[in-house]
């Protein structure tokens, strides 16, 4: 082949491939568009269809879960099993999960959400990505209806407390019971909690202290002096317990499933709630622009979680972990171990009012306490 | 069975070069023949074997093989598909392969079962006098003996053409001689048509049925080696083949019978034989004629050289005709001092120095000279060639060239 | 000599009569004509690229400028995002990610070429290992020897436990400088493998030629350096770009330092929730623009010249004897680097997973293990990872040859794109490549079209693809640009169709390195975590998913075993695949390549 027509061929190859690209990214653009101004109508008519969602649910689609919880492949089998309706589940940690949704919003491909956290369901409620309206046939009790949102965008399937303190028994004969405590240099250098940023239940800590304390300025306030009492940051539960055990601090700020699950393995560990603790419940949020079938599937899901199966499953999916949690639902007792919340004064925070402040606080604390 | 090659108007320019390596060549090769492209680096004769190969393509231009089209501007027939092999000047051995399996790997296209295979490359291994070392790896051979197993490698698939590509330069000079005569009887036993490449004009004389002189990809003269030795077309092929030394002079007058009467340019010391021109051949011509200075154009196509007295000249001599002779009978014609003296076993070669003219270098003589002795020279007009001045200066031999 | 030329006329001479019967027609062995490769070749090449690496790219990268096209936010067109990306908090981590990356890099050069130098070029004791130990290292996971050093010298740690107490190791460890460690070492590995194959090709008449004009030894060393500036530039290049898009030393060293990088800072901003993909992709393309500084250098250092070094058949270098004290230093000196290289991260594991569930006490205890082995569900997502491991790194292996091809020629305004395509694509991470493969493959069009890739295993398997490729292709190009041509034209002009004569004549030369770059694209695929945790395929979890399931909820100990595990089966996997080459490849295969016979 002659020089000219290698290099025409080569301009037509790099034509091609740039036109290509550039139209691509074009038709993004159009179908982006267009597709955000359809959103609104389809979880208008899918709220409606939701009441008669049995009765249309006869194209069996597999139900994508989107999950972070530890006892969800448990769940997922035991609910195919008992409907015999197939899911793949997408088990991920709750950054991920969030990531992959946002990315897709334009063409979204999951059917439900089941992680930690409300303010992260009120984020997705606010950019319309939710399927709002549903509500199961159960009888909540107090934590459940503390946890249920207006509009019906997500439905609570269990609490966990933000706001329990795991120490060193050895080490610490009276622990702390009060948030004010943690100010004082009794314990300077040896509190650590979570960085929000990686650990999704940390902002509620964070948002449940300064919601206490009044406001966001008095609770930056308050964490400002916890920094200048030598506070350690870990990046989540796991390695902030580490620290405890390995010594390096004495006073761990993590999630009561968390602290609890340690206490099993390790004998020296002992737990407190802090008073008030900050209630994190944990709920399914479903993709308001699924397929109708799927999202009819979504809703048997949320059925059977909360059903007296699904309780069962959810209290021995995990043991050491994510099955440590506090019921939402009459008539389900939460597992032995967990200490009763006669004696713990517990808030609920607003996710609405906190969630669209949580990047910004994260922000601040990112640069101001962990740096 | 041997194959004719046919290639017309040759060209091939390679990307990202404005020159090109090859300009418009044409040549015919009949069926059997041994053909040697001769050429100085950049002259094109890589080139040319590579596109003969199919390994290059080409610009434009045709190339025929056993009357087939092979390739032309458009239409490229693959290497594997020309019936042909080749010996690379880097041996091209595959290193992860013995002696016997590069050799059984050629013949591998003749679709012959692998015992047949490696039967026929054992036998060919010993033709070329490594049977012992069939089951040896490439690393662990010398460098003829590499050059050998590629040798066998092209030859035992019994192809119409044969390419060669500088297979001797790699190794030693006393190896060389030897090959050569290796090559040149295995080649010929085998009856292919035969393309070899060398920038060595004393191999190609060796070895060529027909020899192509290349400068800058063009084929500026072809025929048998004693043609192209004795009657060279330009300057560039005269010094390519061997010049004890190039003289500038001058065109004094017209002799009788078609001879010129030449003097040293620029007045310098010295007498010259009458010579005749020699005329540009066209490729393929044979010969020269007798000049005719009027230089009127020959039906054969080439031009003859236009000198009239006056003219200045380039007197190329090769070392066959330079002599030493006595300074003191008067036979001598031009005079030198001995710059260099090298003994060569049946005699000694000298490098003279005559002032005013220049070096001559390959001097033969068989008694001996001092460095810085005056000597005679004689000139055989057989062994001079008289060409137009191009422009050029006159140059000293080059010592390279005057190797006999 | 002329002489022997006799006169007279020559003709052609008559081929010799022989009784030879007619020739059976040839035919070309390979492919039939009508599939001839090389003519769609090029550009299929090229289309498969665009497609995997600069598709996804182009379109991360783009929401900096235009978040609507994506629905990531308002403006069709805006230029904040570039802005945020370049002052604050952010600039500051792309700012620290620059120097650290380019002090890595060169630590890198100055660690490996002497390493480099010791076992191809003297008598060094251990030589034979150091090869091994080398691709040992490039197989470890980054965030594997933080986990090491951080237990080493953290309070209370091993240190201190054994009356260590140097704060000051600790403060140094726990900064910048330990980062710039620890990325240096990552980066030895590249410049040895690089060093080294140029050391092989460089013959001894250059040091010869200098020390016979009056060089002493270190002056005629130091000749070489230019000769070798190809291989030291590209292992700068490519541990720059390495060490900048690095995440699992800034995820655990330097963020528990307070020493903020920018990959660290773009997993921030994506994880934020609601995250912020414009910046993220506004801090991308300095990343990208950052990469294109070594290359600028490395191409105007090379100018011109291909990264192909010197001919095969220059004289194999001599060993140089070393002394009883200096093989004395230079084998301990080795030895003590890869003690500090491989031995500080197998204590990392081993702490992590053999010593408790929180490593808290040092006795040994198999309970993590046990506990893993309890585990529903372990297999699973091991022999999913073990398949597409497999499937990747042969792709990537026959993709990365070409491209190592094209790279070790002649450079042409072609490569020189590619090799700022595949080197940018190193640079940015995992997350944006994942991000970027979500943006580009589940655009809505697609799914009116019926091409549904995303959340699917063929997807997944691209995206390892793409993201091993580049490196791949840069770990090839040593072997490949030795490569010599007429090897190739050899087996063609013999008879052997294209296909053929690459297969048998060509590859073979090449086997040694291929199988090696084959396994370390294997064990990265393995061990790779960000693009699984966007791109799986819900149903089937790759292995790298179970492990940071485990790992970042509190089952610590036992995720700290499942990556111990993952790592010891990518081991063994890589001895199975090297013990096999041993024994079944043919002998002359493996007469090829390593190392230059004493």
């Amino acid at each position: 082949m002659n020089r000219s027509s290698r290099r025409t061929r080569l301009r037509l190859l790099a034509g091609v491939s740039g036109a290509v690209t550039l139209s691509l990214l074009a038709v993004a653009g159009c179908s982006s568009s267009s597709s955000s101004s359809s959103s609104s109508a389809a979880a208008a008519s899918s709220a409606t269809a939701s009441s008669s969602a049995s009765a249309s649910s006869s194209a069996v689609v597999p139900l994508v879960v989107y999950s972070a919880q530890g006892y969800d492949s448990a769940m997922t089998k035991a609910f195919t099993k008992a409907t015999g309706i197939p899911v793949q589940l997408d088990d991920n940690s709750t950054g991920p999960l969030l990531t992959q949704i946002e990315a897709s919003k334009n063409n979204p491909k999951w059917g439900l959400l089941w992680v930690d956290g409300s303010t992260a369901f009120a984020g997705l409620d606010t950019q319309g990505l939710l399927l709002k309206g549903f509500e199961p046939s159960v009888s909540w009790n107090s934590l459940g209806t503390a946890s249920l949102p207006a509009d019906k965008s997500y439905t609570p399937t269990g609490v966990t407390l933000m706001g329990i303190v795991a120490y060193n028994k050895s080490k610490v004969p009276s622990p702390p019971t009060s948030w004010q405590a943690l100010e004082s240099s009794a314990w300077k250098g040896q509190v650590g909690m979570n960085d929000p940023s990686q650990s999704g239940p940390t902002f509620p800590l964070i948002a449940g202290v300064m919601n206490y304390l009044g406001g966001v300025s008095a609770g930056e306030k308050y964490f400002n002096t916890l920094k200048g009492n030598g506070l350690v940051i870990h990046p989540t539960n796991g390695p902030t317990l580490q620290a405890l055990t390995s010594g390096q601090i004495n006073l761990a700020l993590v999630q009561s499933s968390a602290a609890i699950g340690a206490t099993f393995t390790d004998k020296n560990i002992g737990i407190e709630y802090l008073n008030p603790a900050t209630l994190l419940p944990s709920a399914i949020g479903i993709d308001a622009k699924a397929p109708a079938a799927e999202q009819a599937e979504a809703e048997k899901f949320i059925e059977y979680v909360l059903s007296p199966a699904g309780q069962k499953v959810m209290q021995t999916g995990d043991p050491t972990g994510d099955s440590l949690y506090y019921p939402v639902v009459q008539g389900v007792t939460p597992l032995p171990s967990l200490p009763s919340l006669a004696s713990v004064k517990t808030q609920s925070i607003n996710p609405y009012t906190w969630g669209p402040q949580e990047a910004t606080i994260n922000t601040w604390f990112d640069s101001n306490i962990v740096r | 069975m041997a194959e004719p090659i046919s290639i017309v108007k040759l060209t091939k320019t390679y990307p990202g070069s404005k020159v090109p390596a090859l300009k418009s060549v044409s040549l015919d090769v009949s069926p059997g023949t041994f053909l040697v492209l001769l050429g100085p680096s950049g002259s094109g004769k890589t080139t040319m074997l590579r596109c003969l190969a199919g390994i290059e393509r080409i610009d434009s231009g045709l190339i025929t093989i056993a009357g087939q089209t092979v390739a032309d501007g458009r239409a490229h027939v693959a290497p594997d598909q020309r019936d042909l092999s080749m010996v690379f000047q880097d041996y091209a051995l595959w290193p992860h392969m013995t002696a016997l399996d590069n050799v059984a790997f050629a013949l591998r296209r003749r679709r012959l079962s692998r015992a047949e295979c490696r039967t026929r490359a054992a036998s060919m291994l010993e033709r070329v006098g490594l049977s012992d070392f069939a089951g040896r790896y490439p690393n662990e051979l010398s460098g003829g003996q590499q050059q050998r197993v590629a040798l066998a490698r092209a030859l035992i698939a019994d192809t119409g053409l044969i390419l060669c590509d500088e297979p001797l330069s790699n190794l030693d000079a006393d190896l060389r001689d030897r090959m050569r005569v290796e090559i040149s009887s295995l080649v010929r036993e085998a009856g292919a048509t035969t393309v070899y490449i060398t920038h060595d004009q004393a191999e190609a004389f060796a070895l060529a049925d027909v020899v192509g002189v290349l400068e800058e990809g063009v084929l500026v003269q072809s025929g048998t080696p004693e043609d192209v030795y004795n009657h060279p077309a330009s300057p560039f092929v005269a010094r390519f083949t061997g010049l004890a030394g190039e003289l500038r002079v001058r065109v004094a007058a017209h002799g009788s019978d078609g001879t010129l009467e030449i003097t040293a340019a620029e007045g310098a010391a010295g007498t010259f034989p009458a010579l005749r021109p020699v005329s540009s051949a066209a490729p393929g011509d044979a010969g020269a004629d007798a000049g005719d200075p009027s230089g009127a154009a020959s039906p054969g196509g080439g031009i003859r050289a236009t000198l009239r007295p006056g003219d200045g000249a380039v007197l190329a001599i090769r070392p066959t005709g330079v002599r030493l002779a006595s300074l003191t009978d008067g036979t001598h014609q031009l005079t030198g001092r001995v710059a260099d003296v090298a003994f060569r076993g049946r005699g000694y070669e000298y490098a003279i120095d005559l002032p005013g003219l220049g070096r001559l270098a390959g001097v033969f003589a068989r008694h001996r000279a001092a460095r810085g002795d005056e000597v005679g020279l004689r000139l055989d007009p057989d062994g001079c060639h008289l060409f137009p001045a191009d422009g050029g200066t006159a140059t000293a031999a080059d010592p390279e060239l005057a190797r006999a | 000599m002329i002489d022997a030329v006799t006169p007279g006329g020559a003709t052609p001479r008559d081929p010799p009569a022989h009784g030879r019967a007619a020739r059976p027609p040839v035919t070309p062995l390979g492919l039939p004509p009508w599939l001839r490769v090389a003519r769609l070749g090029m550009p299929l090449f090229w289309l498969i690229l665009c497609a995997v690496i600069l598709f996804p790219c182009v379109c991360f990268l783009v929401l900096a400028v235009s978040p609507r096209l994506f629905d990531q936010g308002p403006q069709w067109f805006t230029l904040t995002y570039l802005h945020q990306a370049l002052t604050g908090a952010t600039a500051v981590a792309v700012v620290n990610s620059l120097w650290v990356s380019s002090a890595a890099a060169a630590m890198g050069v100055l660690l490996g070429f002497p390493i480099a130098w010791l076992a191809a070029r003297t008598t060094m004791p251990g030589r034979r290992f150091v090869s091994a130990g080398m691709w040992l290292a490039l197989l470890l996971p980054s965030w594997l020897p933080s986990l090491g050093w951080e237990r080493l010298v953290q309070q209370d740690g091993v240190m201190y436990r054994i009356g260590l107490d140097w704060p000051w190791v600790t403060h140094l460890i726990m900064g910048p400088f330990g980062v710039v460690l620890l990325l240096g070492l990552r980066c030895v590995p590249f410049s040895y493998l690089a060093i080294s194959a140029a050391l092989s090709g460089l013959g001894q008449e250059f040091e010869d030629a200098a020390r016979t004009h009056g060089a002493s030894r270190w002056q005629a060393l130091r000749l070489l350096v230019p000769i070798l500036a190809p291989a030291i530039m590209s292992a700068l290049a490519i541990g720059f770009a390495e060490s900048i898009s690095d995440f699992g030393v800034a995820a655990t060293l330097a963020y528990n330092s307070n020493f903020s990088l920018a990959t660290y800072a773009l997993y921030a901003a994506i994880g934020n929730f609601p995250p912020s993909f414009p910046l993220a992709a506004g801090m991308s393309w300095l990343l990208v623009a950052a990469v294109a500084i070594p290359l600028a250098l490395q191409a105007r250092a090379l100018r011109g010249r291909s990264y192909q070094i010197l001919s095969g058949r220059s004289r194999q270098a001599v060993r140089r004897r070393l002394s009883r004290v200096e093989a004395a230093c230079a084998g301990t000196g080795v030895a003590l680097f890869f003690v500090v290289m491989l031995g500080i991260p197998g204590f990392g594991a081993v702490s992590g997973s053999l010593l408790g569930d929180f490593g808290s006490s040092f006795t040994f205890t198999l309970v993590n293990y046990r506990a893993l082995f309890e585990q529903p569900g372990l297999i699973g997502p091991l022999e999913r990872s073990l398949i597409y491991g497999a499937i990747t790194a042969s792709v990537t292996v026959a993709l990365g040859f070409i491209a190592a091809r094209m790279l070790s020629r002649r450079r042409t305004a072609a490569t020189g794109a590619m090799d700022f395509l595949l080197l940018a694509s190193v640079a940015l991470p995992g997350v944006v490549f994942g991000a970027g493969y979500i943006f580009a493959y589940n655009l809505p069009f697609m799914s009116t079209l019926g091409i549904n890739l995303y959340q699917t295993v063929q997807l997944l398997v691209i995206a390892y693809i793409a993201s091993s490729l580049p490196t791949n292709a840069r770990v090839l190009v040593g072997a490949v640009s030795q490569l010599q041509e007429s090897l190739k034209d050899a087996a063609r002009t013999h008879g052997a169709g294209a296909v053929l004569a690459w297969a048998r004549g060509v590859l073979p030369v090449v086997s040694r390195p291929i199988t090696l770059a084959w396994l370390y694209t294997f064990c990265g695929v393995f061990l790779e975590l960000p693009l699984s945790q966007l791109l799986y395929a819900p149903g089937s979890p790759p292995a790298s998913i179970a492990i940071e399931d485990n790992l970042s909820n509190y089952h610590f100990g036992v995720g700290m075993a499942q990556a111990v595990l993952a790592v010891f089966i990518a081991f063994a996997a890589v001895a199975l695949v090297l013990g096999g080459y041993r024994l079944l490849a043919p002998a002359g295969w493996r007469r090829i390549g390593g190392t230059v016979r004493g």
